[in-house]
């Protein structure tokens, strides 16, 4: 058994009469320590899959079992305990709370869970060792979005969940950060799942898996995955 | 348009509850700014159209002398006079059925309708023995409509219509038969004052006991008073400046034209009336007195003759008397020379015939003597006879024996013997013829004896028969001296009641000619008095008062001042508030919007075409809450209140109104105030740049926050601590509002918990920092001394003070104000009953000249100490007193002033009251006054003890408006932090999806918040207190009523509960605050940016 197992998971949204099915019977797997790339048109339900991974949200029918947890019995509690625990989230807009300095965001994670990385070293090592001390509207794009990985792992996450990382960054940042999702799954064994609408970087992951229209068309291994460094777009 | 208009039908939908904050608020706002005020407003206008519909008197003049006939054409003849009708009002006493008695007012029924009474229950009376009475007559005399009540006349009050003085005055008013039927009960039009159970406080000397008969029960030519309505003054709101200046015209117009030529014909006539009186006086007076003297004179020489007679009898009497006695005299003198004769007679008789036994006697002891001697004489012979014997024997013997004796011898002793013998025989011889003789004069003897007897016996008898005819005639005597000793006897005591008669007499027709003359000197002294007072006779002098005169007029307009006064603050700092949280709110309703905003103005909508949702948005929820709120404010809230105002007027029905000028500035300020809010909020966005728009507003930056910079302190705080700190600083606008928010609604609860707090503390502060007595008690006129007694040695009483007590009312240019007079002898110790401080604390002393004033009274007719006022008394005498200090009082207002002052300005001090202090005996001050009220004598009777009591009981208006002044509050209080938090949670939705992402608990979730909103709250509280108590330090100032002065006062007790309800709105709101944090979803959250 897969380390994730997404099996037959189906999300849908009642709005009036009609339904939409986000999320149709969609089943892909991912092993402990892959970095899976998911890739997909706009709307194929990529955001919905990772949601319902990250426990944010609800599949209407299927099954999710986490290390050996099945996530879907899960209820509210449970849940917010999984994310807590379990989940690291990266946003495309970082989503850091801005009253707060980069080091207290993240300390504002580690606040949280009991086993937690040393805010301040997680810092050092996403290379924020300098501007710990500054608030995100004092950060660029791309440190804020460090930190919010920063403040993804301090947590210790089984898991760490991206959606489209670098979908408001520039190339280059693009690329640090992309990087930065790769060193943490390489170095740090962390499972890594990133959602991205640009193929391009699918040669950097473990797992390549490909969504349309609420289902999965494709799940491919890939044997060597090639750093970042080597991939270009 | 019409995708627009939908976009704005779903924004409403979208943001509902926005939506309903931003009406709400203006519901609270609106309500607040009209509502206490169009109360008011619609309890001045149902007291007016209540008046117009009584007719009620715009105008009554009184005099001195009362309102002749011609007194009223006069005033009817006047331009602009619509009805003018003259009045009948009698005071007297009623018994209440428990012993005590009710003082009531028996006024006439005008045909005209003027001051018609309102009529509640049965009908209005037919005949002139129907009377109907107001509902508190039925109350305080146990009758009901049905029941018939008897008029007892009073007696006439004034003291100086004695016996002994003509009185002048003309007759009082009378009222034709006594007995009256009540028909009906009906609200006198001038009283609607509900004093049955409440507000006893401010008319305790208000008649309310009032029966209605017809004018026609009432037999009297002179009026109590005129009344009078003027054209066109019942179409004016008689609370308005208009009618007010309306009617001051009219009455100067009387003072003009009518006043001062009717109060001198007026006076005339009196004086002419009274001259006759006193011309009649006199000739009764004389008519009288001759009479008298002519009965007196008849009475007088009647006596005398009948003396006269009596007397003569007396001296017949006595004469015959003195003839008895003088013949009784002459026959006792009779019977004493009858008596002496007879004693004279028989003594000589007896003389002789003790001289005759005397004799004998003497012949008797003669002869016996004789015989004796005779026998002696005998024996000497028969001795010497024996003796010559034996010699012869012897000598014999010695002859024959011796024999031879010499014969001479023997012949010479023979011879010796013969002779001797001789001599014996001779001296024999003798005595036989001596016994012979003597014999003889024995037989003499006998024979005398024998007359003697005889004369004896004849004498006896002779005696014994003249001493009985004496001892009849003395008997005769003696009878005649008894009857005569009777008839004596008869005629003193004849003479003894003939000259006590005649004493008696005399004295009697003296002290009656003492009487006469006593008489005629009083007569004569009387109409003397008389025609001196004719002299200063009291002239007429006209009172001209309007509706201000009445209770109830006055306190419907101080009543409703008051509240207005509480309500003018209100809605200053609801409307600030109110703004101030419509405009976060539009603000963020703006905020929310940017993007949208932004794709609007690529799409090419020009600013005023998108600023339109925003502005028809604040619009339609702003002008919902206005309509909400005007129905609110003039329909909800004065209904409300008007249950008060039932309790406190007699008004039967209440009209809701609507005042433009209030009804529409304030939802056009509340409509203005948030349409602004919404374009400047529209404003900010719209001066970006679409593509500025676009893109998510850089969320707002963070920064250190002061603490931060305390690092001993900062480093102590929990992270989250800090997190909390940070946002709090963070969000600028949210700490203002919320502070202010908070801060003013705490002050509007506060202002409310000071109006209940001062209103709690005036008791205390009145009855027993100022009143320090525990019963106060007046007598009737004149009945002082009884009064007295009652206290006088009482051992209930402590300590007791007699003084007067006088109502007056103090006169300023456009009102009068009712006040009590106490006047304290010059050298009492009022400090045991009453605390006079002034205004600054500092203890006043009632000495000479000094009057005080207390401290209402000064601000509701406008003076201070220093100033000259002028004081009317009951009886109309009027002066001007020179206030020398305002003395520190909270309810009812009194004139305070020495005996010595009080005579310089009125006249005469009459002790008619007491105030006292009860000793430990009494249990139940209440009882014991009430008892005393019972009594005879006694007038008034209130303990301090009844009048905290029932002041308690008076206080509805206040607690009402209190209650709507902190439901009102805390509801703003609730709105504030509703939509504050609300707000908060919107601006901050994606941070708080951000936290749920990072696996907070929910719990976690809502400390985050609340724990801002709570400690902003706190902040508010603070900040609130001060505030609150300012507030509360005004309320004295804004409410002004007429008896009572609200110093204010505010107590830990109500900051804590200001504090505590805000922070409870706080804890309440964030519970619900706690369900929408807990709907975010982040899943939602997240995605919208994209
Ligand atoms: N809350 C929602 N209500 C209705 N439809 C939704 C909702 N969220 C997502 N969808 C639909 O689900 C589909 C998948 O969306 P998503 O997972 O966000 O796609 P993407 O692959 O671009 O991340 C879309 O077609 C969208 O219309
Ligand atoms: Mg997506």
């Amino acid at each position: 058994m897969a380390y994730i197992e997404f099996e037959h998971i189906v999300k849908e949204y009642k709005t009036g009469e009609t339904s939409i099915r986000a999320l149709d019977d969609a089943d892909f797997q991912v092993e402990k320590g892959e970095l899976a790339v998911i890739l997909g048109a706009s709307g194929a339900g990529k955001t919905t899959a990772l949601n319902i991974l990250g426990g944010m949200d609800r599949a209407s029918s299927g099954r999710l079992v986490v290390d050996g947890e099945d996530i879907t019995s899960y209820n509210k509690k449970q849940l917010t305990t999984y994310r807590r625990s379990s989940i690291g989230f990266v946003f495309q807009f970082y989503n850091l709370v801005p009253n707060l300095t980069a080091l207290e965001n993240v300390e504002l994670a580690s606040q949280v869970c009991q086993d937690a990385f040393d805010p301040s070293a997680v810092l050092d090592k996403v290379g924020l060792s300098d501007r710990k001390n500054n608030f995100p509207a004092q950060l660029s794009g791309g440190e804020q979005q460090r930190v919010s990985i920063a403040r993804a792992l301090a947590k210790k996450p089984k898991l760490l969940l991206c959606d489209e990382p670098t979908g408001a960054l520039d190339y280059n940042t693009g690329r640090q950060i992309l990087q930065l999702l790769q060193d943490t799954c390489r170095i740090d064994g962390i499972t890594v799942i990133i959602i991205t609408h640009n193929s391009a970087i699918a040669p950097m992951a473990d797992r390549l898996i490909r969504f349309q229209s609420g289902k999965v068309r494709d799940m491919r291994l890939n044997p060597d995955p090639l750093p970042i460094s080597q991939i270009e777009w | 348009m019409k995708a627009y208009g939908k976009d704005i039908l779903r924004s409403i939908a979208k943001g509902r509850r926005r939506f309903f904050a931003i009406m709400l608020i203006t519901v609270l706002g609106v309500t607040m700014f009209s509502g206490l005020r169009a109360a008011c407003g619609d309890l001045r206008l149902s007291a007016d159209r209540f008046y117009d519909a009584q007719d009620l008197h715009d105008i009554e003049v009184m005099s001195t002398l009362g309102m002749t006939d011609k007194d009223i054409s006069a005033l009817a003849s006047l331009d602009g006079v619509k009805d003018c009708q003259g009045v009948f009002e009698l005071d007297t006493d009623l018994s209440d059925g428990k012993g005590g008695k009710v003082s009531i007012a028996i006024k006439s029924l005008s045909r005209s309708g003027i001051d018609r009474p309102y009529l509640t229950r049965g009908r209005m009376p037919k005949k002139n023995s129907e009377a109907v009475v107001t509902s508190r007559f039925l109350s305080d005399t146990g009758l009901s409509v049905g029941d018939s009540f008897t008029v007892v006349e009073k007696k006439k009050e004034k003291s100086s219509s004695s016996k002994d003085e003509i009185d002048l005055s003309e007759e009082g008013v009378k009222l034709k038969n006594k007995e009256f039927l009540i028909t009906g009960c009906a609200v006198d039009i001038c009283s609607i004052n509900n004093s049955q159970d409440s507000m006893t406080y401010r008319d305790m000397n208000t008649e309310n006991d009032t029966a209605f008969v017809w004018a026609e029960a009432f037999d009297s030519s002179v009026y109590t008073s005129a009344l009078m309505t003027l054209d066109g003054a019942g179409e004016l709101f008689c609370y308005s400046d208009d009618y007010k200046s309306k009617i001051l015209r009219f009455e100067d117009l009387i003072a003009e034209n009518v006043m001062e030529k009717r109060e001198k014909e007026r006076t005339q006539e009196v004086v002419d009336q009274a001259s006759d009186k006193i011309e009649d006086a006199q000739k009764k007076a004389d008519r009288k007195l001759g009479k008298a003297k002519t009965k007196l004179e008849d009475a007088q020489s009647k006596m005398e003759s009948e003396l006269k007679s009596s007397k003569d009898d007396l001296d017949a009497a006595k004469r015959k008397l003195d003839s008895g006695s003088a013949s009784l005299t002459k026959g006792e003198a009779d019977l004493k020379k009858a008596q002496a004769k007879a004693d004279k007679k028989f003594a000589d008789a007896r003389k002789k015939l003790k001289k005759a036994k005397k004799t004998l006697d003497k012949n008797e002891a003669a002869l016996k003597e004789g015989r004796k001697k005779l026998k002696e004489g005998k024996k000497k012979v028969d001795a010497s006879q024996k003796e010559l014997d034996e010699k012869k024997k012897k000598a014999m013997e010695s002859l024959g024996g011796a024999g031879t004796l010499p014969d001479a011898q023997i012949t010479q002793m023979q011879k010796k013997f013969e002779q001797a013998q001789g001599q014996i025989d001779k001296a024999y011889a003798q005595i036989k013829e001596k016994e012979k003789k003597l014999d003889e004069a024995a037989k003499k003897l006998a024979k005398g004896r024998r007359q003697y007897e005889a004369n004896k016996k004849k004498v006896d008898a002779e005696e014994k028969k003249a001493r009985a005819k004496l001892k009849a005639a003395k008997k005769e005597i003696e009878k005649n001296r008894a009857k005569l000793k009777s008839a004596r006897a008869k005629y003193e005591s004849g003479k003894k009641e003939y000259e006590s008669g005649a004493e008696k007499g005399h004295s009697e027709i003296e002290s009656a000619w003492d009487k006469y003359y006593d008489k005629e000197k009083e007569a004569k002294k009387k109409i003397a008095d008389a025609r001196e007072k004719l002299k200063d006779i009291e002239t007429a002098d006209w009172y001209i008062q309007d509706r201000i005169s009445l209770g109830g007029y006055s306190n419907v307009r101080s009543d409703a001042d008051s509240i207005e006064g509480i309500a003018a603050a209100f809605p200053v700092v609801f409307f600030i508030v109110a703004v101030l949280m419509s405009l976060t709110t539009v603000t963020r309703l703006v905020e929310e919007d940017r993007s949208l905003i932004g794709t609007y103005k690529a799409l090419g909508f020009t600013d005023r075409e998108i600023r339109r949702k925003y502005e028809i948005y604040a619009l339609l929820s702003a002008g919902l809450g206005c309509l909400i709120g005007t129905a609110g404010a003039f329909i909800v809230l004065p209904s409300i209140i008007f249950r008060i105002f039932h309790i406190m007027y007699l008004i039967p029905d209440y009209y809701l109104s609507f005042a433009p000028l209030y009804g529409l500035l304030g939802p056009c300020l509340f409509m203005g105030g948030i349409f602004l809010a919404a374009v400047l909020a529209c404003r900010g966005e719209l001066r970006e740049t679409p593509a500025v728009l676009m893109r998510p507003r850089a969320p707002k930056a963070g920064m250190r926050v002061l603490l931060e910079y305390i690092t001993p302190v900062w480093r102590r705080l929990s992270f989250l601590n800090k997190v909390t700190a940070r946002n709090i600083f963070r969000y600028k606008k949210r700490l203002f509002m919320t502070i202010a928010g908070i801060a003013g609604c705490m002050a509007l609860l506060m202002f409310g918990f000071s109006i209940r707090d001062s209103v709690n503390d005036l008791t205390p502060r009145q009855y027993e920092e100022t009143y320090r007595y525990d019963v106060m008690a007046a007598a009737l006129p004149d009945d002082g001394k009884k009064l007295f007694s009652y206290f006088k040695g009482n051992r209930d009483i402590k300590d007791f003070m007699k003084l007067q007590i006088s109502s007056a009312s103090i006169k300023g240019s456009d009102n009068v104000l009712s006040i009590q007079l106490m006047v304290v002898p010059d050298e009492a110790d009022l400090e045991k009953y009453i605390g006079l401080k002034n205004l600054k604390g500092k203890k006043l002393s009632l000495a000479d000249g000094r009057v005080y004033v207390t401290r209402n009274a000064g601000s509701l007719m406008n003076f201070q100490g220093g100033d000259t006022i002028k004081v009317q008394l009951a009886d109309l005498k009027l002066a001007k007193l020179k206030v020398t200090d305002m003395a520190e009082n909270f309810l009812g207002n009194n004139i305070y002033m020495s005996r010595s002052t009080f005579e310089k300005y009125f006249e005469k001090y009459e002790e008619n009251a007491v105030l006292a202090n009860f000793s430990e005996n009494v249990k139940d001050h209440e009882a014991w006054g009430k008892a005393l009220a019972k009594k005879d004598a006694v007038q008034t009777s209130v303990t301090t003890a009844e009048l905290t009591n029932s002041f308690s009981k008076s206080t509805a208006l206040i607690n009402m408006v209190v209650y709507i002044v902190i439901i009102m509050s805390a509801c703003l209080a609730f709105v504030v932090l509703f939509t504050l938090s609300t707000t908060n949670i919107s601006e901050r939705e994606r941070e708080l999806a951000t936290i749920k992402v990072l696996g907070f608990y929910d719990r976690e979730v809502h400390l985050y918040i609340n724990k801002e909103t709570l400690i902003l709250t706190l902040l508010g509280i603070v900040c609130g207190l001060p505030l609150g108590a300012a507030f509360a330090r005004m309320l004295a100032v804004m409410l002004t009523l007429p008896d009572i002065y609200l110093a204010s006062s505010l107590h830990p007790v109500s900051y804590a509960l200001s504090a505590g309800l805000s922070f409870l709105f706080a804890l309440l709101v964030n519970v619900i605050m706690d369900r929408t944090l807990d709907q975010i979803d982040p899943v939602e959250a997240l995605k919208s940016v994209e």
